[in-house]
């Protein structure tokens, strides 16, 4: 219960002040995280929904991890004087925040990845969905440490592509082939990723029924 | 370190380096973070071409820093002076040093960042031309933004060492920028390699390390092969 109140104070509260307790926002923030995968997953259904279910927290959780360190010193630096628990509640804000864009937008992915036969058509879409959860983002941190803006804008665009190297990293997310291994042992840049997406090929099970079944006369 | 990052705290270095308190111990503390955070981000940078080179460049990058500080403290104290900002050399020295340890705190901080892309990225080898290339920019970004974050503080430090007056802070400010961008880029060329090449063997430094310096390279390589294709 408290985590969906730590979650509605974040809806309401517009001075970027939350007094719920960092451990809670962050919990309800995977959530989120948890039943966005879990839509994303449809797109091949099946198992691919359980591994989307936990990759997708585990992207940008782990993301998030690794660029603590970079906003801690970024804020300051923008003249931000967060206390450690101020930081940690910004911080888990955050994620609250993210978390509660990706809830919203949840149904949106839903219908179009259960519709699309297009992996590339997914990805961008997922790429615009996640832009806009750090858009939303980005307006808590700055309610939060406001003499911070640039650096804060600076620090988003970093978690932006950290997060597009550990999807690469965790890959495959959305489409697992039949002898491909959870997680892909073959080390690759964003970049090589999103070239594969490209050329990305719909196999079978995935075609429309009028290319699969034999023409009806 | 927080003395560094958060603007009260550093008021209050400063206030201390201004008249002179406590200098040697400040000078200290600069020194340490150059030399920890450095190394953090350094031992991180070389880890592509594997831990030979990530001890190096664990060296390098401090040293890369604290030479750029030695060579360019003088300029600093004789222009400050110049310009009517008469303080010891040991003050200049510890303001030298500060936007180099803020420098080294922001890279420090991108460290998690940097080893993730180097252990997610494919091993270097000679079919990985274009990977270093990329990590190469990317790095060179990262420093300089670091850099950019570093020197960027100056403004306000040398604004509360010339006591509000903003004029001379600017003026004292562009000139140590200069010499800080045009002796770091000459320290950084002679200390390479950093990323470490895909075709060359991994080592300290290059044989030759003090043979031109990288603007003569700008100018007789770069800018015309550029020119040719074009």
């Amino acid at each position: 219960m408290n985590v969906f109140r730590s979650l509605d104070e974040l809806l309401r509260r517009r001075d970027g002040v939350v007094t719920a307790h960092p451990f809670t926002l962050l919990i309800g923030a995977i959530g989120c995280y948890v039943l966005y995968g879990a839509a994303a997953g449809f797109f091949q259904g099946g198992w691919s929904l359980a591994m989307a279910t936990l990759k997708v927290p585990l992207i940008i959780v782990a993301s998030l991890v690794l660029c603590l360190p970079s906003l801690y010193v970024f804020s300051g630096l923008g003249g931000a004087e967060l206390t450690p628990r101020a930081f940690a509640t910004t911080v888990a804000g955050f994620a609250g925040i993210t978390g509660l864009i990706l809830l919203a937008l949840m149904p949106v992915i839903w219908l179009f990845s259960v519709s699309t036969l297009s992996l590339w058509f997914v990805v961008w879409l997922h790429l615009i969905v996640w832009i806009i959860a750090l858009v939303f983002g980005r307006q808590f941190l700055v309610r939060s440490a406001s003499t911070a803006r640039a650096t804060i804008g600076l620090w988003l665009f970093l978690l932006f592509v950290v997060s597009l190297q550990m999807t690469t990293y965790v890959r495959p997310v959305l489409w697992r082939g039949g002898s491909e291994p959870l997680f892909a042992t073959e080390k690759q840049s964003f970049f090589a990723h999103l070239g594969d997406v490209l050329n990305w090929k719909a196999p079978e099970a995935k075609k429309p029924a009028a290319e699969t079944s034999a023409p009806a006369r | 370190m927080t003395s560094l990052v958060f603007p009260r705290e550093r008021a209050v270095l400063l206030g201390e380096l201004r008249l002179d308190r406590e200098t040697p111990r400040h000078l200290a503390m600069l020194v340490a973070t150059i030399v920890v955070c450095g190394a953090i981000y350094g031992a991180v940078l070389g880890s592509w071409h594997g831990a030979r080179l990530s001890t190096y460049v664990a060296i390098k990058i401090p040293l890369m820093l604290l030479t750029t500080a030695a060579v360019t403290s003088l300029f600093n104290w004789i222009i400050a002076a110049l310009l009517g900002l008469p303080m010891r050399l040991r003050q200049i020295v510890a303001l030298t040093l500060m936007p180099l340890a803020i420098t080294a705190i922001v890279a420090a901080s991108l460290a998690p960042v940097t080893w993730f892309f180097n252990a997610s990225l494919p091993p270097p080898g000679q079919s990985q031309r274009t990977l270093h290339n990329l990590l190469y920019l990317t790095h060179t970004l990262l420093i300089a933004a670091a850099g950019l974050a570093g020197t960027s503080t100056l403004r306000h430090v040398l604004a509360e060492v010339c006591g509000g007056d903003w004029k001379l802070a600017t003026r004292i400010r562009l000139s140590w920028i200069a010499a800080y961008a045009f002796v770091g880029g000459e320290v950084a060329w002679a200390m390479r390699p950093f990323v470490g090449s895909v075709y060359l063997p991994v080592v300290f430094l290059r044989e030759d390390a003090l043979r031109g310096n990288v603007y003569e390279f700008i100018l007789t390589d770069i800018l015309p092969h550029l020119w040719r294709s074009l």
